[in-house]
């Protein structure tokens, strides 16, 4: 029958229907699992954070102690003190996160939708051609190349533009697109809407997980990178922080070793310092999970034309 | 259409006005020095302030272009395949060899004219010795070379407080220093109740086969890689591991380590492990570079200064079984500014360059900074401290061109106030001045280069096999027979070809013409 | 004259137009993106020629590239002929199939247990905590793992002396660096990996769940029947794509935790490369072992795609 209506998200109640004893017992156990393994992950995260701050002999003394009795935060102070260039790095990620993700959504929302349609006559050809492109590449120096006569080194776009579309991450998108249910277009189409419509007013809401996901994945993704701004960027200023805090690292422990001793020598613990790097590289971008987690809600289908 | 020409002339004569502020006259960019990271000296608060007043002394713009040394290869690399343009190469992260990248076109060699009209300072400060591992076959100069601070730096280095606790002499003999591991094994003698947790010696660096042992055995300063070679009696140039000596070497080090005196985690251990080990008074002897050994125990004299942590470096042995009483160190003179095939007019950065050397302020305002504020004269002017805090506000990063003479140039001043660390490496670099002989590898002037010959397209294929033996020999896998085997496999593969090249090479090099 | 078939009164371009302007909205939409994959994958594509030539980085860009010296097939011949050729294929394959057998399912179990959870609070926490390993980079981790396996003092060792043990060179023996890899790797990408296919169970219809439960179905049998069917097309394209990048991805795992003494169960083709390739800046050596890394992966997808069709899911293509 073809009564239908557009689909819209509920919020699933929660379930309190009764359980019987092995349902209990089965949830008990999951549970538990859960726990010793969120233990298992949590344990390095805090020992890195124990690291970071903690003196270098007590350290040595005292490997795998996670709280230590004083604090020392050299490490910190000599990330933050250094020429303030971690200040304009930490400026430039949070730039190239922001617009490159947006541009990266765009563009792979724009390109898997088609993609996902059966009727879509080039898909199957579009869809090869990109998957080729996931293991045959030219290489470093082409790409190089081509980077430098368009006329990016040195420049703000070379983090955005070069890496627009991630296949694997379009791949994944168009499977989501393929998931939501043909008769939806169908029945939108009837009414007179075009492909551009369907999109955005049916496919679009309805992929507000998947949407998620890929967003986190391709902030990850920015937030992460470095070797770009090696290759590309010769200004420090605009450095990645992930760049300029391995930078840091590289240098500390890099020492013209004929100055150590001598009037040169100011190294701080190399360790500290890494620990310090590894704690303020990350923790900003642990804090987006959480915001993305309101998007994983069971969705459901009202009125929809199945039967 | 009067107000248009008005406004054209005038545009103009301001553009002109502003041309003219840029910099020396002619100077349409700044000259460019691509150099390697190191010390955290490019983080260093002031550097624009030094900049800024280097600048404005000379009257040439510059900058500097820095690399991380770990990403140093594809960084180059793809700087030189894309054409980059830059003035200048600081060779010090790829170890002064120039030869690869030379026979790449990527550089130009340093004309007569040029060292002459750009760098006369420079040219007249250089001795004649120096030049030699800046040139080719040919003669011609393709970089400026350094001049190091302390070369003898791979001397190994002993606990001389232990040895007093264990009642023992400094040992001058391999014998010797195996009875203090020995000693040092079966006491308690870092006082902690637990007589199993020192160990006699740490290699830094992985300098088990590379450090003192290599001296002992082969009678030469080299790394167990792949470019590590001796001269052979019939004038030939082979890889280390056909050394005769080399299996005696090897079953040496895995003897050491398979009695306890080396650190169990050998073969995964970073410097960082290591001086944590250090920091729990565990090390006896190190080797790697002399100073090694002071960066862990640093921190139990910082928190204890009673605690009597004391280091010495120790004598050469004249026992070695190659015959060579020597250690190990690093050549005075090594070569460093390259420049680029890409640079169009570099007589800006070799002006730069020579300003620094034309007068002692010059060069102490590239070097240390501004005097009184960043480091202070002694009366005689022949010695400098540096108040506290200065290294954090500026430290070499403008020393275009790194020259360490202290016959020329203030050298900095070392005491009991200097910090433990400082003034223990100083008494240490003393004691190695006065009596303790060290070499450097002993063809590192010769410009090998494989590009172009047999040897081209040899893969890694050798090394991996000798380096997968070696590590068995260590844990007592690998049997004599065995280890000939491999040698001859290695030999075959890949020594044989190299050793052709190198053997050419080198006597076109030194032969006389 | 008639002929039997009928006619098409159109041309073949006049067709073309037609079905070009019918799907107006969608060509529109596929043209920003793909003109990315136009400019910036395919323009460089004539690098693949590198493997083909000797090109060692020499300055002058294009030009370099264009006028080094044809080898043809000499690269090749010289991996082929390589004492560790077969070792590397072995290991690669030993290990890829080690992680498609216990770390390809391990974020899916997570994302079935997440689901299960009744607590919001607790599915938040778990999801963020489990989350956190994957953004220490592999360095540190390894780093970390050096201190945990030690044999110095590390905290293992210990224990095991403590029983009377002896102790176990973990890193560098060869039996337990395999197991060591993958147990890491399961640790540090579990979370992550769980994220797209907790995106996927949002998704699934809950009328289903309720049908089941109707028809008596348990829990654990409303997972098999209901919540894994859902979830085949999108475990299909992981898997695909997971096997695709079987020869790549290993790197930096491998390279911060291995060391001669284990090369022979650990090197792989990335590390092969690296030490061949990027640190004696030999190009065209490494573009051929690249080239025949991706030659294979793509036989490898075509096969598992095709294998994914059979077994009634979308497959890649």
């Amino acid at each position: 029958m073809g009564c239908s209506e557009e689909g819209i998200m509920m919020k699933v109640k929660k379930n309190r229907t009764l359980n019987s004893p092995g349902e209990h017992i089965f949830l008990f156990l999951n549970d538990l699992i859960l726990i010793l393994l969120c233990i298992v992950m949590i344990y390095p995260v805090l020992f890195v954070l124990a690291r970071s701050v903690t003196p270098e002999l007590e350290r040595a003394l005292h490997p795998l102690r996670i709280f230590p009795s004083s604090f020392d935060f050299t490490g910190y102070v000599f990330i933050f003190s250094s020429g303030s260039n971690i200040v304009n790095s930490y400026r430039t990620t949070i730039l190239r996160t922001l617009i490159g993700t947006a541009v990266n959504m765009a563009l792979t929302l724009l390109l898997a939708y088609p993609l996902s349609k059966k009727y879509y006559r080039p898909r199957k050809v579009l869809t090869g051609l990109i998957v080729f492109t996931m293991w045959f590449s030219g290489g470093l120096i082409p790409s190089f190349l081509l980077n430098k006569s368009l006329g990016l080194l040195n420049s703000f776009w070379v983090y955005i533009f070069p890496c627009a579309v991630n296949p694997f991450n379009l791949m994944i998108m168009r499977n989501f697109f393929q998931q939501i249910p043909d008769s939806l277009d169908e029945s939108a189409k009837l009414d007179g809407a075009n492909d551009l419509r369907v999109f955005w007013s049916i496919y679009l809401p309805l992929s507000t997980a998947s949407i998620a996901t890929l967003t986190l994945f391709y902030a990850v993704f920015h937030w992460n990178m470095w070797f770009d701004s090696m290759l590309y960027m010769n200004r420090k200023e605009m450095w990645t922080m992930q760049y300029t805090l391995r930078q840091l690292i590289d240098s500390a422990t890099v020492t013209d070793i004929a100055t150590v001793g001598t009037a040169m020598d100011n190294i701080p613990p190399a360790e500290t310092v890494r620990m310090a790097t590894v704690v303020v590289a990350t923790v900003p971008i642990l804090c987006i999970y959480p915001f993305l987690q309101k998007y994983f809600v069971k969705g459901m289908l009202v009125g929809s034309v199945k039967g | 259409m009067k107000k248009l020409v008005a406004l054209i002339l005038a545009l103009a004569m301001v553009f002109c006005l502003t041309a003219t502020a840029f910099a020396a006259e002619g100077q349409t960019e700044p000259a460019r020095f691509v150099i390697r990271s190191n010390s955290n000296k490019e983080n260093k608060t002031e550097n624009d302030k030094i900049k800024a007043m280097i600048e404005e002394k000379s009257g040439i713009d510059f900058e500097v272009i820095v690399v991380a040394e770990n990403t140093w290869n594809e960084k180059i690399n793809v700087m030189i395949a894309g054409s980059e343009k830059f003035d200048t190469l600081n060779l010090t992260a790829n170890a002064g060899v120039w030869s690869t990248y030379a026979s790449n076109g990527a550089l130009q060699p340093y004309t007569e004219e040029m060292l002459n009209n750009y760098l006369p300072h420079v040219k007249a400060m250089i001795p004649d010795e120096a030049w030699i591992p800046c040139k080719d076959a040919n003669g011609n100069i393709w970089a400026l070379p350094r001049h190091e601070s302390f070369t003898a730096g791979r001397v190994p280095s002993i606990r001389t407080d232990w040895l007093k606790k264990l009642d023992m002499e400094m040992p001058t003999s391999l014998e010797q220093l195996e009875a203090y591991f020995e000693a040092v094994k079966t006491n308690d003698v870092n006082g902690n109740g637990d007589p199993n947790d020192e160990y006699g010696y740490i290699p830094y660096f992985q300098s088990l086969f590379a450090g003192p042992l290599h001296l002992y055995y082969l009678g030469t300063q080299g790394e167990c890689n792949l470019s590590d070679k001796f001269l052979d009696e019939d004038g030939t140039v082979k890889p280390w591991y056909m050394h005769k000596n080399a299996w005696a070497l090897i079953s040496k080090a895995a003897e050491w380590y398979q009695k306890g005196y080396i650190n169990q985690d050998y073969l995964t251990m970073t410097n960082e492990t290591a001086n944590d080990q250090g920091a729990a008074d565990r090390i006896g002897m190190c080797s790697g570079w002399y100073n090694m050994g002071l960066q862990g125990t640093e921190r139990i004299m910082n928190s204890n200064p009673d605690a009597g942590v004391t280091w010495a470096a120790i004598p050469n042995f004249n026992d070695a079984v190659s015959g060579v009483a020597a250690w190990g160190g690093n050549p005075a003179y090594m070569a460093e500014v390259a420049l680029s095939a890409t640079s169009e007019d570099p007589q800006w950065a070799l002006k730069l360059i020579d300003w620094i050397y034309s007068d002692e302020a010059n060069y102490m305002l590239a070097t240390y900074g501004i005097e009184g504020d960043h480091y202070i004269l002694s009366e005689d002017g022949k010695m400098f401290k540096q108040p506290e805090g200065a290294t954090d506000r500026y430290m070499l990063e403008y020393q275009l061109l790194e020259w360490y003479d202290y016959d020329k140039y203030p050298e900095p001043y070392f005491g009991e106030d200097s910090g433990w660390r400082a003034y223990t490496a100083y008494q240490m670099r003393n004691q190695i001045d006065e009596g303790i002989k060290a070499i450097p590898s002993w063809d590192y002037y010769i410009p090998y280069d494989l590009n172009g010959t047999e040897a081209e397209f040899l893969t890694d294929d050798a090394q991996t096999l000798i380096q997968e033996a070696m590590e068995k020999a260590l844990v007592g896998q690998l049997t004599e027979a065995e280890w000939n085997e491999t040698v001859n496999t290695a030999w075959e593969i890949d020594g044989q070809i190299r050793s052709a090249v190198w053997t050419e090479q080198y006597h076109a090099f030194t032969d006389p013409k | 004259m008639q002929s039997g078939r009928p006619v098409s009164r159109k041309t073949r371009w006049e067709r073309f137009k037609a079905a070009m302007w019918e799907y107006r909205w969608l060509n529109l939409m596929v043209i920003p993106g793909f003109f990315f994959f136009i400019l910036f994958k395919y323009v460089p594509m004539y690098g693949i020629i590198i493997a083909f030539k000797n090109y060692k980085g020499a300055a002058g860009g294009f030009q370099a590239i264009a006028s080094a010296p044809w080898i043809g097939l000499k690269n090749f011949e010289i991996f082929f002929k390589s004492l560790y050729c077969a070792r590397i294929f072995k290991n690669t394959i030993w290990i890829s199939l080690l992680r498609l057998v216990f770390s390809f399912p391990a974020p899916i179990l997570l994302a079935l247990m997440i689901n299960e959870v009744r607590s919001n609070v607790f599915k938040r926490t778990v999801q963020t905590i489990t989350y956190m390993p994957y953004f220490l980079s592999w360095v540190v981790v390894a780093a970390l793992l050096n201190t945990l396996l030690s044999p110095d003092n590390g905290a293992i060792n210990a224990m095991i002396q403590l029983r009377g043990g002896s102790t176990v060179y973990f890193l560098t023996s060869k039996s337990w660096f395999r197991p060591i890899l993958i147990i890491s790797e399961i640790w540090k990408n579990i979370g992550y990996g769980s994220i797209v296919y907790l995106a996927a169970i949002t998704s699934i219809d809950q009328e289903q769940y309720e049908a089941a439960r109707v028809d008596g179905a348990s829990k654990f049998q409303q997972i098999i029947h209901v919540t894994l069917p859902e979830l085949s097309n999108i475990i299909a394209i992981m898997l695909i794509l997971q096997i695709g990048k079987m020869f790549d991805d290993n790197f930096d795992q491998i390279y911060n935790l291995y060391s001669p003494s284990v090369y022979e169960v650990a090197d792989v083709f990335e590390t092969y490369i690296y030490r061949n390739g990027i640190q004696q800046s030999k190009f065209s050596y490494s573009a051929a072992i690249g080239l025949v890394k991706s030659v294979i992966a793509l036989a490898m997808i075509l096969f598992t795609n095709w294998a994914s069709k059979k077994l009634d899911t979308d497959g890649l293509f």
